[in-house]
């Protein structure tokens, strides 16, 4: 498990991508915290997990969506699975997409910190946005799990990364039993919500049941 | 050891596998033969846990595997690859490196496996499924094909020497004079069925009522050695300018042939029992 973890850690960390992703990131904490002067450390931290939600998700799904189905699709899989339990294998997956997301957020919120030499952090807003991440990091595996092909996959997760906060504007704007449903099952409906965290973790894990479910009867 | 008991398996409605219950044993090469399609690649993948099951059993599951050459992370280098997998499989890193020397591609571990020929991934792959312990069985599937006869004569020695060690060992080719000359016991798969099984012996000789013999013998004596034979009532079955082939019954003894003959002043260059091959049986 240490060998297969060390490898997707490298993997996940040193790529073109994923260097641009932690420029973009950085780079966006550095603007909030250098130039937004009218808002406090608080509410610029607020602001800027809302938007780390919405590009977190999109940025998430096109590195990390062919996580296993691209793996499936060259059959790479195959040198892996006869010494490596699926369990196993996922979990070391869905760490590696945590570990990234949590790294991206914590130096971030020290960017901003930083300039703005405040140690004021907004809590609430800290465990949605770990919630919302965690949540995040579950549907990418679980897309990747239930898709064929790499191409399925990204394509799949940057449409659902779109539709999501979609269904949240749609239930603002046209208010129906529908929308509201739709809007319950995406992070962006627990935002400002005390129990949002709690909610989030419980979507996570129903889902993360899904993809073992899904991925110890699928054929490689 | 791995043992498949009734094992078969079906893709949507069709069965590939039907029925299956062969063993890999300990200190013995078992080989699968068969032509593509038969089914050889989906019993590797049931033992491996590629595919599961659709009835049967397989008892001994841990198994060391050398997986299609085709299918490896292109984008690690050779070194990379190795070291993963020696980190995966708690396997010494130094075997693999002296592996690599012996079949000739330890110039080649520093550069990308997307740079290799077909014969190098093989030998890489080779390599990460011949190094580990502690295995029920190693299966290796087709490790020769695209690799130069220097190395695939390496391959087989080594695999010879699992072998000797008591490992359990599972090959598949389609090359029929390597798998003759390494293999102890041999299952012809045809249409997802084991249409026979046994040693080399049991599986060509199968069927054949009496023996044949190839007679070497100089021109000038065959005349007198077609005589000696048909004075014995033995049979000859077909015959060249310095060849003549016999056919026994099983239950005679060649010996009872060959003393009189060599009695008779008949100058014999050499003789060999003439044999069905596997080729002639698997396909």
């Amino acid at each position: 498990m240490k060998a297969l973890f060390k490898l997707e850690l490298r993997q996940a960390f040193i790529s073109r991508n994923s260097l641009i992703v932690f420029a973009i990131f950085i780079g966006l904490a550095f603007v909030f915290g250098r130039y937004v002067d009218f808002l406090s450390p608080s509410d610029l931290l607020n602001s800027l997990f809302l938007i780390y939600l919405f590009i977190g998700m999109i940025v998430a799904s096109s590195l990390f969506s062919g996580i296993i189905s691209n793996e499936i699709e060259t059959q790479t899989i195959r040198y892996v699975v006869p010494y490596q339990s699926r369990g196993h294998i996922l979990i070391v997956k869905y760490v590696t997409v945590l570990i990234y997301f949590f790294i991206l957020i914590g130096s971030s919120i020290l960017t901003v910190l930083a300039l703005r030499r405040d140690a004021s952090i907004p809590v609430q807003s800290l465990l949605f946005i770990i919630g919302a991440y965690i949540y995040s990091a579950n549907l990418i595996v679980l897309i990747s799990v239930l898709c064929k092909t790499e191409k399925k996959s990204i394509i799949s997760a940057i449409l659902v990364s779109i539709m999501l906060p979609t269904f949240s504007i749609m239930n603002m704007l046209k208010p129906s039993i529908i929308f509201k449903g739709l809007n319950k099952l995406t992070p962006y409906a627990y935002i400002d919500k005390s129990n949002g965290f709690l909610i989030l973790i419980g979507l996570a894990v129903f889902m993360g049941v899904i993809t073992i479910f899904v991925f110890n009867r699928k054929e490689v | 050891m791995i043992e498949l008991e009734n094992v078969s398996k079906n893709f949507k409605d069709k069965q590939v596998i039907k029925q299956v219950s062969l063993e890999i044993q300990n200190g013995k090469i078992t080989t699968i033969v068969g032509e593509n399609g038969a089914g050889k690649s989906t019993i590797i993948g049931l033992i491996c846990g590629y595919y599961f099951l659709t009835s049967g059993k397989i008892t001994g599951k841990q198994v060391s595997v050398m997986p299609d050459a085709d299918n490896m992370p292109i984008n690690m280098t050779g070194h990379n690859f190795l070291s993963f997998m020696c980190d995966l499989k708690g396997a010494s890193m130094q075997q693999a490196l002296e592996l690599s020397a012996e079949l000739g591609i330890e110039q080649a571990l520093n550069k990308k496996i997307k740079t290799y020929s077909f014969g190098m991934k093989k030998k890489l792959s080779f390599i990460q499924a011949y190094v580990g312990e502690s295995y029920d069985a190693y299966i290796f599937d087709e490790p020769t094909s695209g690799v130069d006869v220097p190395s695939a004569y390496t391959m087989m020695a080594l695999i010879r020497k699992l072998k000797s060690s008591n490992q359990a060992v599972l090959l598949t080719s389609h090359n029929m004079d390597e798998l003759e000359r390494v293999g102890d016991y041999f299952y012809i798969l045809k249409a997802g069925s084991i249409a026979r099984q046994g040693t080399l012996k049991e599986v060509t000789e199968l069927g054949l009522a009496n023996r044949r013999y190839m007679i070497d013998v100089s021109v000038d004596m065959k005349e007198q050695l077609k005589h000696f034979m048909e004075s014995a009532g033995i049979k000859i079955v077909s015959e060249n300018e310095s060849y003549i082939e016999i056919e026994i019954m099983n239950h005679m003894d060649i010996s009872e042939i060959m003393k009189p003959l060599l009695n008779a002043d008949i100058t014999i260059n050499g003789f060999w029992e003439e044999r069905s091959h596997l080729a002639n049986v698997a396909f």
